[in-house]
């Protein structure tokens, strides 16, 4: 490491032979000890006096299964990270809590306490008031781990959670008051309905829902941007008459990205059937979903945005290639849409080359009588 | 030193080693501990920075200058159209060659960052600290930090017992 060379010489020097860091005071240094794996900086006890209870304060809790820790057993890391959390001080402040390790398959055939501890792990940081939660146990807990909700926390700022299942209430956060950035991945949705007041960014992506066939209901008014990435087992049943899945409860936005990469996933021209009126909405971002194969979407999307100022379309090549359908010239959708938001004032595209499909789009767009920005994107 | 600007509110800072510095007052903002002096209306003239010398204080400048969020006033400027996913990343090479300082300065920094309360900056340096430490023995870890052992035999035992579970 570079690191390590520029220490080692710089240690030959009068002024940094003196303990240097051991004179930064405690709040510091339990800034600092955040950045180190918990194992190790829990070891750093065994420093000097000095160091010997500074672990027990650190605001960032990092548990992942890097260098040692790799070979540890699941008895092993159970007890550190009950020990870890139980015997912090209860006044220091937690900003952030990190439990990213593979659990061994030891656990799926035995009930020795070794997944449900996620959960009470999860309801520990957060009485501790962390703000930022990251769980990730990798694909083998994705078939047993269950957590179950709803979670309580005025603190919890942002949740990333990946590889579990999420069931019954999990998803309602109503009793987050503070979360405003939710990321959810490879996960199963078991869950009813997905509830926030406060969450500005939701991201799901390569996550599935349950084969029943029940529909997850979000209701995140005050949401700014949603990714959607890789869904699977959603809008199985698309000619149902029960409504929106996810326009109604983003009807409130300001600010938009509807982001859809895979083909499969229809959820939004589903919507579009009940397309909501997004009365605030001022930026919308959107990628080719909205142009393919007819423009539509777009139409729709401007048709229901009368107050709309920024528009932005990400056309991407790579989406098209799997998508395998081109746009289709529809001489009815090449005029101006009768309805579209008089505050209209900028158009951007992205895209990585002008070819047909952009040129098509282009064409479309320049009936607004607005000017258009086209930005060139890599890959 | 910073020229003033049409529009743009400057803020004097003072190291104790008798410098001074014309800065803006969003970069000089960067520091929690000064936007709230200034907030409570308690920088009328020039900031003493007390601790920490010109040396120091005119690199935590640099580093605000830089990470100072970039206010287009009319909305539409040049800078909107470039992807925060670059600009995130230009800020990262950018950081990556501003630490590579010597430890001492780096102490220093870790020191300033805590004190102006910068958490990037502090976040910065500490990431820098631990790169150097990071999956090294206890004694390595020691040599690197120049932490002097003032335990007892005893002690190290009684606290090894003590904090077993930490120890595989």
């Amino acid at each position: 490491m570079l690191h390590t060379s520029t220490a080692g010489k710089s240690s030959n020097s009068k002024s940094s032979r003196e303990d240097r860091i051991s004179d930064l005071p405690d709040d510091v240094l339990h800034h600092v000890l955040g950045f180190l794996r918990a194992d190790q900086a829990v070891r750093t006890c065994l420093l000097a006096r000095r160091w010997r209870h500074l672990w027990k304060s650190m605001r960032c809790l990092r548990i992942n299964d890097m260098g040692s820790w790799r070979k540890s057993t699941d008895v092993f890391r159970n007890k550190f990270i009950s020990c870890l959390l139980l015997l912090r001080d209860p006044g220091s402040t937690l900003d952030e809590v990190e439990i990213e390790y593979n659990y061994s398959e030891e656990y799926h055939h035995s009930n020795n306490g070794g997944p449900p501890w996620v959960g009470i792990w999860i309801q520990h940081a957060l009485s501790s008031r962390a703000q930022v939660l990251t769980v990730k146990l990798t694909e083998r807990a994705y078939f047993y781990l269950c957590l179950y909700g709803p979670l309580i926390s005025q603190y919890l700022r942002r949740l990333e959670i990946s590889d579990v299942r999420l069931k019954s209430s999990f998803l309602d956060f109503s009793s987050c008051s503070e979360l405003v950035d939710l990321n959810i991945k490879d996960c199963t949705l078991d869950a009813r309905r997905i509830l926030s007041q406060s969450l500005k960014h939701l991201s799901i992506s390569g996550c599935a829902f349950p084969p029943n066939g029940s529909r997850i209901r979000i209701s995140v008014p005050n949401l700014v941007s949603l990714q959607l990435i890789k869904i699977a087992g959603c809008c199985g049943n698309d000619g149902h008459n029960d409504g929106c899945i996810l326009f109604e409860g983003l009807s409130h936005a300001k600010n938009l990205e509807l982001i859809q990469t895979y083909p499969q996933m229809f959820i939004f021209r589903r919507d579009l059937t009940w397309c909501p009126i997004f009365s605030n909405l001022k930026t919308l971002l959107m990628n080719q979903w909205c142009v393919q194969p007819d423009f539509s979407g777009l139409v729709c999307m401007l048709e229901h945005s009368p107050v709309l100022e920024n528009l932005t379309l990400q056309l991407c090549k790579q989406g098209i290639r799997k998508c395998a359908s081109e746009v289709e010239e529809n001489p009815g959708l090449l005029e101006k849409p009768p309805t579209i938001s008089g505050y209209l004032k900028i158009i951007k595209v992205k895209c990585e080359g002008i070819d047909d499909r952009v040129c098509k789009v282009l064409k479309f767009l320049s009936t607004f009588g607005i000017e258009i920005a086209i930005q060139r994107t890599n890959g | 030193m910073a020229t003033r600007e049409a529009g743009k509110k400057m803020i004097m800072l003072k190291s104790p080693d008798g410098m001074e510095f014309e800065v803006e007052e969003a970069v000089a903002m960067e520091s929690q501990t000064i936007r709230k002096m200034i907030e409570d209306d308690c920088a009328d003239t020039a900031i003493l920075i007390p601790n920490i010398n010109s040396k120091i204080l005119s690199r935590v400048i640099e580093y605000c200058n830089k990470h100072v969020p970039t206010t287009g006033a009319t909305g539409a400027a040049a800078s909107d159209t470039v992807a925060p996913a670059a600009l995130a990343e230009d800020l990262k090479i950018w950081d990556a060659e501003f630490i590579k300082v010597n430890r001492a300065t780096r102490f220093d920094l870790i020191q300033a960052a805590s004190y102006l309360n910068i958490k990037g900056l502090l976040d910065l340096t500490s990431q820098t600290t631990i790169d150097t430490i990071s999956d090294n023995s206890l004694e390595e870890i020691r040599s690197f930090l120049s932490t002097k052992n003032d335990y007892l035999p005893e002690e190290e035992q009684t606290i090894r017992r003590e904090n077993q579970w930490a120890f595989q």
